[in-house]
C-alpha cells in the first residue's frame, strides 16, 4: 500500500555559506504526491535547493515526472541551484537514468549535497 | 428518516366511514362527583371526573366504601404536576358511576397511562399493567381493555379505583392520569370494536413502514450482494433496524409493558439506529471522512436518543445531576441543527460540485430538515415566548380525523426518493461500467493489433519477444522493424500512468513510429518527442531505440528507460530525459557489437520494479544474470516476484 507523502521544509548552509532550502519528502512519491510537493516548492526562496528523499523508499514513474518537473521550473525558469541526497541505490540510477543529473547533483548524504552546492 | 407514511394517510382516509359507525364516547355528565351513565349504546368518558389522592397509599382506597368526599377534585385539564405532590410515588384515583341496576357485560378500556397502575372496581382488582415501584415508562399504547365481573355491580353503584404508580426526577415526572389519558367504560362488545379501531389508527403506519422498510431493504441487501458496495450495506442496516424497530413497535402498542433495563435501551438504539445508518449511507456517498462532521453527529444521536433517555429510567438520580435545566433542549437543539442543516447544506455543496447522486439525496433529505428546523424555529420562538404554546401546526396534517403527522409524510416521501436513488444509481454504474468495459475492450484490440503489427518477420536474425501488461491495456510498447538492407530496427518503451490514458498514449506513440521514415535511434526519439509535446500535457514516455546492422555492429539512443543488456552485462548511455516533457531534450547515439552468439536484451522497468509482497524491489543487480535467460523466462521471474507494471521483455541475437 501506498505511503502518503509528506513534505518538511528546513534551512542549512552549504559549503559556500550560503543559506539552503531543504524539501524533505516522507513515504513514497506517485501521482498523488504532486500537490504536497509543489505546493511545498512554491513556498521556497533563495538560490539553492536540496531535495531529500532520506524518507522515501519507492517513487514510481508520475512520481519522477513531479520532480523532474520540479527540476525543469527550478533550474531554467528559477536559475537556482539543486542537489539531491539520501536516494537508495536503486533510484539514483534511475534518477541517472531518465537525465535528472543534468539539473540536479546527486550526492549520497545531506553532509555531501551541502558541500556540492 | 422513516416514521411514518403516506400510504397509511390513504389507507387512513379510506375508513373515514368505518370511523362513523363506531361507537363514541359520550360527554362527561354535570355532577361531577357522580357520573351517571344510562345507555349501554354508547360507551361512557370516564376520563375526567376523578379524585385524587397524592399523599397516602391505603389498600381502603381500593373499597366502595371508603369516604372519598375530602380527595380533590381532578378536571379534564389538569396535568399531574398539578395536583401530585413531590415525593409521593402513588398517585389514587377514585371515579363514582351511576350505572342502570343488573347492568352485566362491562369493560373498562385504559389508554394512555405512562406507568404502572392497578385497577380496582367495587374492591376488587380487575386488572393492571406493570409493577409499582419498579423502575421503566410506559410508551404510547392503544387502549387496554378489561373486563368487569359479571355481579359487579348488581345495583348500578360502580366505584372505580386506579393505583397509579409515578416515576419522577428533579424536572420530570411520567406516571397517573395526564391530559392525554383516555378512560371508557363500556359494554365489552362497543369497548372492542373501540380498542379495533384505535388499534388501526395507530399501527396502520406501522404496517406500511414495515413494508416499505421490507422493499426497500431487500433492494438494499440485493444491491449490496451483487455491487458490494458498502453504502448499500448501511442503507440495508437502516431498513432493517427500521423494521425491527416498528416490529417492536406495534407489539408494545398492543400490549400494557414496562419498559426497563434491557429493553428500554434496545428500543431506544432501535430508534436511533436507522438514522446513524442512513447517516453513514450520506457519508459515504459523499466521501466525507467518517471521524469529522458526520461521526460526531452520530455520537451526539446516541447521546439524545439513547443514553439521555436510558439515564432517565436507570438512573434517575444521575440523570438529575447530569441533565439540569435546558441542557438536554440545547442538546437536541444542536444536535438536530446540525443533523437537519449541516448535513443538507454538504449535501448541496457536493451536488453543486458535480457529485449527481448528491442531487436525489438532497431532494430526499430536505423536506424533513425544512419540517424540523422549522418545529425547531417555533420551539425556541416558544420557550423565549415570542410566541404562544398551544396547538402545533407543524405536528399533524390538518383535515385528516386520523392522527399523522408531518414527519411521517415527509419520511415517507425520503423513503421513496431513497428507493428511487437506489434504482437510478445502479442502473447509471452498471452503464457506466458497460461502457468502460467496452472502452477497455476496444483499447485492447487496438493494442493488440498494433503490437501484433510491431513483430514482424526478421531474416538474420533471432528475436524473441515477452509481453506481460499488469492490466487489460498496458502502458508498454515495443517495435521490431527490419529494414531492406538486412538491418533490424527496435524500440522499447513505457508511456507514464496506467489505464485507458496510458493505453491511448501507446498507440499514438506506435502509430507515429509506424509513419516514421527514419531509422535512426537518435532521430526516431527526436521525432517522437516533437510528436508527443504536440499532443499536449500527456505526461512521459521512457524509450530506448536501437538499430542494428546484418554484420552485428549496432547503435541506439536512450530516452530515461533501461540500458540495453549485452550478454548480461548492461550498456552504457548518458542519462537522458524522457520524452513529452521538454522540446530542449537531446539524444545522444552510443555504439557497440552484438557477435555471434550474443544476445542482446532491451527491457522495461517493470522487470527491476517487479515488487514483492514485502515490499522489496526486484531491482538492477540481479539483471546482470536475469538477462542471460530467455525473454519468456525474464518475464515469468518478474511476474512471480510481484508484478506492479507492464513488462515487455525483447532478445535479439545474429541468426
Amino acid at each position: 500500500m501506498q505511503a502518503p507523502t509528506k513534505v518538511a521544509t528546513r534551512t542549512a548552509t552549504a559549503a559556500s555559506g550560503a543559506p539552503v532550502t531543504i524539501l524533505a519528502f516522507a513515504g513514497d512519491i506517485a501521482s498523488t504526491s504532486k500537490e504536497p510537493i509543489l505546493e511545498a516548492y512554491g513556498a521556497t526562496d533563495g538560490q539553492k535547493l536540496l531535495l531529500d528523499f532520506s524518507g522515501t523508499e519507492y517513487v514510481n514513474s508520475s512520481g519522477i515526472a513531479i520532480i523532474i518537473q520540479l527540476l525543469l521550473d527550478a533550474t531554467k525558469t528559477g536559475g537556482r541551484t539543486v542537489g539531491i541526497f539520501g536516494l537508495t541505490p536503486h533510484f539514483q540510477k534511475v534518477f541517472t537514468m531518465v537525465g535528472i543529473g543534468k539539473y540536479a547533483t546527486l550526492s549520497p548524504n545531506e553532509a555531501a549535497a551541502l558541500a556540492a552546492l | 428518516m422513516l416514521r411514518r407514511s403516506l400510504l397509511a394517510i390513504l389507507l387512513l382516509l379510506s375508513m373515514t366511514g368505518l370511523r362513523a359507525q363506531t361507537p363514541v364516547s359520550a360527554p362527561d355528565t354535570a355532577d361531577p362527583a357522580h357520573l351517571t351513565w344510562t345507555g349501554m349504546d354508547r360507551p361512557l368518558n370516564i376520563s375526567s371526573s376523578w379524585f385524587t389522592n397524592s399523599t397516602q397509599d391505603e389498600p381502603a382506597f381500593a373499597q366502595p366504601g371508603y369516604d372519598d368526599s375530602h380527595w380533590r377534585l381532578r378536571k379534564r385539564s389538569d396535568t399531574l404536576r398539578s395536583y401530585w405532590q413531590r415525593p409521593s410515588h402513588v398517585v389514587w384515583y377514585r371515579a363514582h358511576i351511576e350505572a342502570p341496576a343488573g347492568i352485566k357485560d362491562l369493560a373498562v378500556s385504559i389508554n394512555g397511562i405512562h406507568g404502572p397502575f392497578e385497577l380496582y372496581a367495587n374492591g376488587r382488582r380487575v386488572g393492571g399493567a406493570g409493577r409499582i415501584g419498579d423502575p421503566g415508562v410506559f410508551g404510547d399504547m392503544v387502549p387496554i381493555v378489561y373486563p368487569l365481573p359479571a355481579d359487579i355491580a348488581p345495583d348500578g353503584h360502580l366505584v372505580l379505583a386506579l393505583r397509579t404508580g409515578i416515576l419522577f426526577t428533579k424536572d420530570s415526572q411520567q406516571g397517573g392520569i395526564s391530559t392525554d389519558s383516555s378512560l371508557l367504560l363500556g359494554a365489552t362488545a362497543h369497548i372492542n370494536d373501540t380498542r379495533s379501531l384505535s388499534i388501526f389508527e395507530s399501527l396502520a403506519s406501522n404496517y406500511t413502514n414495515l413494508v416499505i422498510a421490507c422493499i426497500a431493504g431487500i433492494v438494499a441487501l440485493g444491491l449490496y450482494l451483487s455491487a458490494r458496495g458498502r453504502e448499500y450495506l448501511d442503507l440495508t442496516l437502516s431498513y432493517i433496524t427500521l423494521a425491527i424497530y416498528n416490529m417492536l413497535e406495534m407489539w408494545e402498542f398492543t400490549r400494557a409493558i414496562q419498559r426497563s433495563g434491557f429493553a428500554l435501551l434496545l428500543t431506544t438504539l432501535l430508534a436511533t439506529a436507522p438514522v446513524i445508518f442512513n447517516l453513514e449511507f450520506i457519508r459515504r456517498i459523499l466521501g466525507r471522512p467518517r471521524w469529522k462532521l458526520f461521526g460526531i453527529i452520530q455520537v451526539l444521536l446516541l447521546v439524545n436518543g439513547v443514553v439521555i433517555q436510558n439515564l432517565f429510567v436507570l438512573a434517575p438520580q444521575i440523570f438529575s445531576f447530569l441533565v439540569q435545566g435546558l441542557f438536554p433542549t440545547v442538546l437536541a437543539i444542536g444536535t438536530y441543527a446540525l443533523l437537519d442543516f449541516v448535513v443538507p447544506v454538504i449535501i448541496y455543496r457536493a451536488w453543486r460540485r458535480g457529485n449527481r447522486d448528491a442531487g436525489l439525496l438532497l431532494v430526499a433529505v430536505l423536506p424533513s430538515s425544512v419540517l424540523v428546523l422549522a418545529q425547531i424555529t417555533r420551539s425556541v420562538l416558544a420557550l423565549t415566548k415570542v410566541i404562544a404554546g398551544g396547538s402545533n401546526p407543524l405536528e399533524r396534517v390538518p383535515g385528516i380525523t386520523f392522527n399523522i403527522g408531518w414527519s411521517e409524510v415527509t419520511s415517507f416521501f425520503a423513503s421513496i426518493v431513497l428507493l428511487l436513488f437506489m434504482v437510478l444509481r445502479t442502473i447509471r454504474l452498471a452503464r457506466e461500467k458497460a461502457e468502460l468495459s467496452a472502452e477497455i475492450e476496444a483499447a485492447h484490440n487496438v493494442q493488440t493489433l498494433l503490437l501484433a503489427r510491431a513483430t514482424q518477420p526478421t531474416p538474420g536474425f533471432a528475436v524473441e519477444t515477452a509481453y506481460r501488461p499488469a492490466s487489460e491495456v498496458g502502458g508498454d510498447f515495443f517495435l521490431i522493424s527490419p529494414g531492406q538492407d538486412g538491418s533490424l530496427f527496435a524500440i522499447v518503451g513505457d508511456v507514464s500512468g496506467k489505464g485507458m490514458q496510458a493505453a491511448l498514449r501507446v498507440s499514438l506513440i506506435l502509430g507515429a513510429l509506424h509513419r516514421e521514415s527514419s531509422r535512426e535511434p537518435a532521430l526516431v526519439l527526436q521525432n517522437l518527442n516533437s510528436a508527443l509535446l504536440s499532443q499536449g500535457d500527456i505526461g512521459f514516455t521512457t524509450a530506448c531505440a536501437l538499430l542494428v546492422e546484418k554484420d552485428g555492429r549496432f547503435r541506439y539512443a536512450n530516452a530515461g528507460h533501461l540500458n540495453p543488456y549485452l550478454d548480461g552485462e548492461e550498456m552504457p548511455s548518458a542519462g537522458a530525459l524522457p520524452l513529452g516533457i521538454s522540446p530542449e531534450a537531446e539524444y545522444g547515439t552510443e555504439y557497440g557489437n552484438l557477435a555471434t552468439g550474443q544476445r542482446l536484451v532491451l527491457l522495461s522497468d517493470g522487470v527491476p520494479e517487479a515488487r514483492s509482497a514485502a515490499g522489496d524491489l526486484y531491482g538492477f543487480d540481479k539483471l546482470v544474470t536475469l538477462t542471460r535467460l530467455p525473454a519468456s523466462d525474464i518475464a515469468e521471474v518478474a511476474h512471480a516476484f510481484g508484478q506492479t507494471d507492464d513488462i515487455t521483455v525483447l532478445a535479439l541475437a545474429l541468426a
